[in-house]
């Protein structure tokens, strides 16, 4: 027997009805918004409080970085070093704290360049730079490679952790090479403060990357599905750990080498910033994953992951306390820890491994998040 | 007439060859536009070009990097795929995009997808049985009828997907934890409608349950003609809503456009109320070399799904015989591995981060599938071995399978280099959940 059209639209029309009315009853009785709350107004917030702020926060620090470079090559003196040595460590501990945001503009090599923060410095090149007679112009600066610019660059011109401030002003104040020199910082500090500025812009604004992870699932932007921006912010706090573990402690502790220590291979070792720029990592990680920065505050990832699995929110922030204290206790700088309080470093190496794992295994599991290779489809 | 003359004439008996040449053009559609997907998404800079290492298959080895000649072979897939959906030397196109395809998805295990798989079937299939010429730019159009063991092929191929894809769904975390819908739904309540019945406890069972009995039935709901047409709506509707939820691709729409193989045979020539050609072409009678053929084929495809029954344990957690048994959607499963090398000489250890030598994907999926662990270790010990060491390779690696708390998976104490890859069950795996 043929089904004719008009009972199968009937039947069908009955099907449907009937499943969605006892869904719609049945969801109406039942509905936990705890259990699964709204990840969109976690994403406008971690967006609004955390992100943006701390890219336009880093962007003007680079500005006063740049005016202070300005200062000093103008007048190299004790009270200008040292107000660029300042301004350089703010600007510093702003940017790292970007770290655990590290998507978008920011991994964007034609916003960056990737001339931000690109080390270790080829410190070989930028002191040739100053004894040579080419321009050291903010044009010029920005035609040289990434290692020779950014942060880094900066760094080995105003640092040197193995004399006194007085003979690093003294370099400042060499004729002729002190005036390369203090052009040179001046440039770098410049080239810096424009690429930091292009992330924010780009990432601010209704049509910004902020807004298209804010706004995940609902706009017409990238991301088409709020799961997505959360795998975005997850994303970043996994760059981060995996960078800290890997690149900031495994390879100065020389674990990938037989244990032997390389010195040369610390982010900050001019500046001895090395174990700030890893708590700096830690707050950007803390920020995110709370909601809270500063006197914003709002939804992090902390409410989805509490009430998909409180157990792993807890594993989580017990690692990611566990790695402050554990950082805390390394005696300063790191280039002497390494050597002589190698047990202290070691544990604030295995405890930010910890926070690393934890952000991999558990918690991208109990949000059921793809960690950063979405290009990729799944079945 | 014996038994064996009437299934011969069965399956030799002629039919209509227009649902075959629908089929085709629609594989081929979706394939260009995977094709173009994968382009925009910028797959073949990360899956081809940023890896330095590929993981090779048991028993094939490495197979040369396509590097960014991978470029030119998507273009020939979507060239190929274009002829396909045209008729255009329609045998040739469906061999030659089934190699290409299926060498740029079979490079680096890493890429493995099962509907990857299933379009390796179907192009194959398509080059080596006929199908008529119903529709095509190049032929004769001289044959359009197929014989009935063509279609009957097509059918059983795509029912033996649902089925196991079913099968594979009777397991505890799926019955009894809803697992892993109910995290994955908890992801997506954006939805309009949908968003709020997802914060429910008891949706992402009822999805559990709906998706197993709609894997296990559909086949056959799909193969009677009463009931066909309700059953082609629910594919739709349970292949449109995956497609909303999950990042899977081509699959729904490549399931939706194969299941149309169901109906009748003639189904495109009454749509387009076009007459059916009168049964006079005459089909060639299946061959017992054929009928042998489509045996074996038919019990590969019934065995290998049910290999794992052979090794003991989890097999969401040892994932020994999972792939190409149409495990669709099963896990959650995330991993963080690390390994340490020591030298046997000198007894220095050194540990190697996978993320120095992999891509992050690579890595992802590495850290919870232990025959990649095996076959990173020996690329860790090949490495060595280069620069003229002889080491031990540990593994430490903790896996996180459906919301579960992390265990570890690989037994760190055991040198994972001196373990050989092979079929046999793996010893070395810890005991899962």
């Amino acid at each position: 027997m043929r089904l004719s059209r008009r009972r199968f639209s009937l039947s069908l029309g009955l099907l449907t009805g009937c499943i969605g009315g006892a869904l719609a009853l049945g969801s109406a009785c039942d509905i936990d918004p705890k259990r699964a709350p709204d990840r969109q107004q976690l994403l406008r917030d971690v967006v609004a409080n955390v992100v943006l702020p701390a890219y336009a926060e880093t962007a003007d620090a680079t500005d006063a970085l740049s005016q202070a470079l300005t200062a000093l090559r103008s007048a190299p003196t004790t009270e200008t070093l040292a107000g660029a040595q300042r301004s350089y460590r703010a600007a510093r501990r702003l940017q790292k704290s970007t770290e655990a945001m590290f998507y978008g503009p920011a991994d964007d090599l034609t916003v960056t360049g990737g001339a931000i923060d690109a080390w270790p410095a080829e410190r070989a090149k930028l002191d040739a730079q100053i004894a040579g007679t080419a321009g050291v112009g903010v044009a010029e600066v920005a035609k040289r490679a990434a290692n020779q610019r950014g942060f880094p660059g900066i760094e080995h011109l105003l640092f040197d952790s193995a004399v006194s401030d007085a003979e690093v002003l003294a370099r400042f104040q060499a004729p002729v090479a002190g005036a390369r020199r203090a052009e040179l910082a001046e440039s770098l500090a410049v080239d810096l403060a424009r690429r930091c500025r292009a992330v924010s812009d780009a990432f601010a604004g209704p049509g910004g990357y902020g807004a298209q992870v804010a706004e995940a699932g609902v706009g017409a932007g990238a991301l088409a599905t709020q799961a997505e921006g959360v795998d975005k912010l997850l994303t970043g706090l996994v760059y981060v750990s995996e960078r800290m573990v890997m690149k900031k402690l495994a390879a100065p502790l020389g674990v990938e080498a037989n244990n032997v220590v390389q010195p040369d291979r610390e982010e900050g070792p001019r500046s001895d910033s090395s174990l700030e720029d890893l708590h700096s990592d830690l707050l950007g990680m803390q920020a995110v994953y709370t909601g809270q920065r500063g006197t914003r505050s709002g939804e992090g990832i902390e409410k989805a992951l509490r009430a998909q699995s409180p157990d792993v929110a807890m594993r989580f922030e017990q690692a990611l306390a566990t790695a402050f204290t554990a950082l805390a206790a390394v005696p300063p700088p790191l280039r002497s820890a390494l050597t002589k309080s190698r047990p202290q470093v070691e544990a604030a190496y295995q405890a930010i491994r910890t926070v690393k794992s934890t952000l991999l295994v558990d918690v991208a599991n109990a949000l059921g998040s793809q960690i950063g290779f979405g290009f990729s489809d799944t079945d | 007439m014996a038994r064996g003359a009437r299934l011969a004439d069965a399956l030799s008996r002629p039919v209509d060859a227009a649902s075959l040449a629908a089929f085709r053009m629609l594989l081929g559609g979706v394939l260009l536009l995977a094709v173009v997907r994968s382009l925009e998404k910028d797959v073949v800079a990360q899956a081809f070009e940023a890896p330095t290492f590929f993981f090779p298959y048991y028993g094939i080895g490495p197979l040369p990097s396509p590097g960014r000649l991978a470029y030119g072979l998507y273009g020939l897939s979507a060239a190929l795929a274009g002829c396909l959906m045209l008729g255009c030397y329609t045998r040739a196109s469906a061999g030659a995009l089934c190699l290409v395809f299926s060498y740029l998805h079979f490079v680096d295990v890493t890429n493995y997808l099962n509907h990857y798989y299933l379009v390796t079937l179907l192009t194959g299939l398509l080059a080596v049985v006929p199908i008529g010429d119903v529709a095509c730019l190049t032929g004769q159009r001289r044959h359009p009828f197929v014989p009935q063991w063509v279609l009957l092929l097509f059918r059983f191929q795509l029912g033996v997907v649902y089925f196991f894809g079913g099968v594979a769904k009777l397991e505890h975390d799926w019955l009894f934890d809803a697992q892993p819908l109910a995290t994955w739904l908890a992801a997506s309540t954006e939805l309009p409608i949908l968003g709020d019945l997802f914060r429910t406890r008891w949706a992402p069972y009822l999805m559990s349950y709906l998706g197993a009995a709609f894997d296990l039935t559909i086949p056959f709901a799909l193969s009677l003609r009463r009931v066909r047409p309700y059953a082609y709506v629910a594919v739709l509707t349970f292949h449109l809503l995956t497609a909303r939820l999950f990042q899977i691709g081509i699959f729904p729409y490549l399931m939706m456009a194969s299941s149309l193989l169901f109906f009748s045979p003639n189904w495109p020539r009454r749509l387009f109320r076009r007459t059916t050609p009168s049964r006079t072409a005459a089909v060639a009678r299946i061959r017992p070399y054929q009928l042998c053929a489509l045996a074996l084929y038919a019990a590969v495809q019934l065995l290998v799904p049910l290999r794992h029954w052979l090794y003991p344990g989890n097999l969401l957690w040892h994932e020994q015989g999972y792939r190409f048994a149409w495990n669709v959607m099963l896990i959650e499963k995330t991993g963080s591995a690390e390994f340490t090398v020591v030298d046997k000489q000198t007894g220095a250890r050194s540990v190697a981060f996978p993320r120095t030598v992999l891509t992050r994907a690579q890595t992802k999926i590495m850290a919870t599938q232990p025959d990649l662990i095996l076959a990173f270790a020996h690329e860790l010990a090949r490495r060595a071995r280069l620069s003229g060491r002889d080491v031990a390779v540990y593994a430490d690696v903790i896996v996180a399978l459906n919301g579960r708390a992390p265990m570890r998976l690989v037994d760190p104490t055991v040198d994972l280099a001196k373990e050989r890859e092979g079929f046999a069950n793996k010893r070395w795996i810890l005991p899962g959940p």
